[in-house]
């Protein structure tokens, strides 16, 4: 399947001629990153007004916001199980992903006839973030089986980078869109709707299938082959402190809330703020997710956990200033990048390839449903006490959090870099 | 799967489909703005307007391409024609030689505060975090107080967030946020994460305030000092207070009970401070605006005209010791003050 001539650090040799500022990366990886990149634009440009737009415009108060915010990501762990196990059954990573990024491109047009009344437009938020958690771990499974073996960390790290850079343009286009015709949001969603066709079209027409894991004769795949996987050990333990560190991480939303209140920044430039995080992510995905591939990438994804507790140091000033923001928007840009991919890459390190996208499903699932409660928690308690207390408790979970994660991944730490995405 | 390049041609139909559709959607959203909202930015070439007093200043509401203008009158001639400058403002308000605008530009979401001098010319503006919605000038004209909306954009609506800044008119910047004064009851430090701050009025002597604290289901009337950057209850359910020029009495709104509608109407009462006892005046519709001293005897204040629509409103004036009737003083007019010769 693939070469069998590795180099001493586990490098194949055919990856050795490419000169080192090229990742070494398939295909399949660049076109899913590209798809993922034209979805994202397609979403961020509408998502980075939703605080804003559920705050100012509709009213939801801090706590209905945390709950919003929340059941946003928690709803992408219910589908994400159920589309990990369409894809595991036959190999059918593409057509799940793909009707993942359909189902997202179609909501766009009913949000545009729906955005004043706030049912309907949650509803059809939700049912775009449904999309998202159904395609999200066949994607993954599908890089990491496309992946070089050794190189696992880079290639997520180059699907993340397209991703995030996505990300970055989308509220960008907004504000330019809004700068051009203010006021048109009509216009934002339907160039919402046609960019997020153009991301599926990428995939419908140059994305493969990778054929290894159907090759095998397959285990019966269902709902519940995700719980099954945690009897390896290795899974298991990854699980655990995935979820502890999930249950005192902030959300993006609310961190930028938070400053926001704390500041004196103006509302307008709040979308920027998503920007100035994906800026640090886009350039660093890459260097880290090869570092991860060097030192061993549990290494680097504990590392990334540092950075968030700088992320609510700053959140503790009073009166943050411009230099506070940058360092804020910093940090969380190398947590991003040493945290997201990375930790794709240490789950399929740990998962046979055959369960991959169910075993990447639960893990994303469980740390979803615990960043639902902690959004809830966390909009509870600045209802009672205020943003400064919420923090300080959040801080103080973290660190704890981050002692018990190093404990739990211990065996994961030890070893170096997995011995490669083919099992 | 069909050849690399078909499936090139295929992708590059869909961007130009999309590319296509989306100049469309801009060209039709960009011709329905033409028509529409007049310019927002107040240039600083009025015609020379001498608004050296005494003579009203307000905002012109009269329907028509003037919508929107500060208007000046005569002060004993508020019947009168009325002069219209340059200044557009959504809420103004002028004394000792200085005035603030407020300007709320709702194509573009930029709010904004202008500060001008006699002649009515801008000589500073602030840009402002929020929709604004009160402003008041000491009467020495070297400070004033605006509140904003942080969250939320009416008084009405069951939660809000105000945020409430005192300025320097002279230099131009913002002097304080009110979040930042210490609040005493009975003599004792309190605070809470939900205080709100709006509706300030300042004494003759510029150095002090009244304003109202919301805090849970409180309306407290706040005796402040800006130097000392403290302030101290006085009592509870009071709402927007105006100062006489006496200094002895507060004019101010009190929320009626929910009507079946769920809407949340005002009535205009009188506090005399020394006394402490409180009477309601003779305006009976809802009032939804800061009042206004015309002088000790008399409160003004703007309702809307439904008869015409609902952006229309006139000024009344009401007898301030509770007896009389509202009499309409202006027709056509929001926030309008009475400045006195500097």
């Amino acid at each position: 399947m693939y070469p069998s001539l590795k180099d001493v650090r586990g490098r194949p040799r055919s990856a050795a001629t490419h000169p080192w500022w090229r990742p070494a990366v398939p295909g399949n990886v660049v076109y899913l990153g590209v798809t993922s990149m034209f979805t994202d634009v397609s979403s961020e440009m509408v998502n980075s007004v939703i605080p804003l737009f559920l705050t100012i415009q509709l009213g939801f108060s801090r706590f209905q916001l945390g709950l919003f915010n929340g059941a946003f990501q928690g709803i992408a762990a219910f589908t994400a199980l159920g589309g990990a196990a369409l894809a595991d059954r036959r190999g059918r990573y593409k057509e799940v992903a793909g009707a993942g990024y359909a189902v997202s491109a179609g909501t766009r047009i009913g949000l545009s006839a729906a955005r004043h009344a706030w049912a309907p437009a949650t509803g059809l938020l939700y049912a775009d973030r449904a999309a998202k958690g159904l395609r999200t771990a066949p994607r993954d499974a599908l890089i990491s089986l496309s992946a070089l073996p050794g190189r696992l960390g880079e290639a997520f790290g180059v699907h993340r980078a397209l991703d995030t850079a996505g990300g970055l343009a989308g509220p960008l286009v907004a504000f330019a869109l809004l700068s051009a015709v203010p006021g048109s949001y009509g216009t934002i969603f339907t160039a919402s709707f046609w960019i997020a066709l153009v991301g599926v079209a990428i995939l419908v027409l140059f994305v493969h299938n990778q054929a290894g894991a159907a090759a095998r004769p397959a285990r019966r795949v269902s709902l519940r082959t995700g719980f099954g996987l945690l009897r390896i050990s290795a899974f298991r333990r990854l699980v655990i402190a995935g979820a502890a560190l999930s249950a005192v991480t902030i959300g993006d939303a609310l961190v930028y809330l938070t400053f926001q209140q704390r500041s004196s920044m103006t509302t307008r430039f709040f979308p920027l703020l998503y920007v100035g995080t994906a800026v640090g992510y886009v350039i660093l995905a890459i260097p880290l997710g090869r570092l991860a591939d060097r030192i061993g990438p549990a290494r680097v994804f504990l590392a990334g956990q540092l950075l968030l507790i700088a992320v609510d140091l700053v959140l503790l000033r009073q009166d943050p200033g411009p230099l506070a923001l940058v360092v804020m928007l910093g940090a969380l840009g190398i947590y991003y990048a040493a945290t997201d991919g990375v930790l794709a890459a240490v789950a399929s390190n740990v998962l046979p390839a055959e369960t991959r996208a169910s075993g990447l499903a639960l893990l994303g699932a469980v740390m979803a449903l615990v960043a639902f409660g902690a959004s809830t928690a966390f909009g509870a308690l600045w209802g009672w006490n205020g943003p400064g207390e919420a923090v300080e408790v959040f801080l103080a979970g973290l660190v704890v959090a981050v002692v018990l994660s190093a404990v739990a991944l211990r065996p994961l730490l030890v070893e170096r870099a997995g011995p490669g995405a083919a099992r | 799967m069909a050849s690399h390049r078909v499936r090139l041609a295929i992708l590059a139909t869909v961007c130009v489909i999309g590319a296509g559709a989306v100049a469309l959607s801009l060209l039709r959203a960009s011709h329905e703005r033409v028509a529409s909202a007049p310019p927002s930015r107040n240039g600083g070439t009025g015609a020379a307007v001498d608004a050296n007093g005494p003579v009203w200043v307000f905002e012109n509401t009269a329907a028509g391409p003037d919508y929107g203008r500060v208007g000046v009158l005569p002060a004993d001639e508020p019947g009168g024609a009325r002069t219209l400058t340059d200044l557009r403002c959504d809420r103004v308000d002028m004394a000792g030689g200085r005035g603030v605008c407020l300007v709320n530009d709702r194509v573009a979401f930029r709010y904004s505060l202008e500060v001008f001098d006699r002649d009515l010319r801008v000589t500073h503006r602030l840009a402002l975090a929020g929709l604004p919605s009160r402003v008041r000038v000491a009467p020495d004209g070297a400070v004033a107080a605006y509140t904003i909306f942080v969250q939320g954009d009416s008084y009405a609506a069951d939660s809000f967030s105000t945020r409430t800044d005192l300025v320097d008119l002279v230099q131009g910047r913002t002097l304080v946020d009110l979040e930042r004064f210490s609040v005493y009851r009975n003599g004792r430090r309190f605070q809470a994460v939900d205080f709100n701050f709006w509706g300030v009025t300042f004494t003759a002597d510029s150095q002090h305030f009244y304003a109202t604290l919301g805090t849970g289901s409180h309306h407290y009337l706040i005796f402040g000092d800006i130097a000392r950057r403290r302030a101290d209850v006085v009592t509870d359910g009071v709402e927007c207070p105006a100062l006489s020029p006496d200094g002895t009495r507060v004019a101010f709104k009190v929320r009626n009970p929910a009507d079946s509608a769920g809407q949340v109407t005002w009535r205009l009462w009188v506090l005399d401070l020394a006394s402490g006892r409180r009477w309601p005046l003779a305006e009976e519709v809802n009032v939804d605006d800061q009042a206004n001293w015309l002088d000790g005897a008399s409160v003004l204040y703007a309702v809307p005209n439904t008869r015409l629509n609902s952006s229309a409103t006139d000024t009344y004036v009401v007898p301030a010791d509770g007896t009389g009737a509202p009499r309409l003083l202006i027709a056509g007019a929001w926030s309008a003050t009475l400045t006195r010769a500097a």
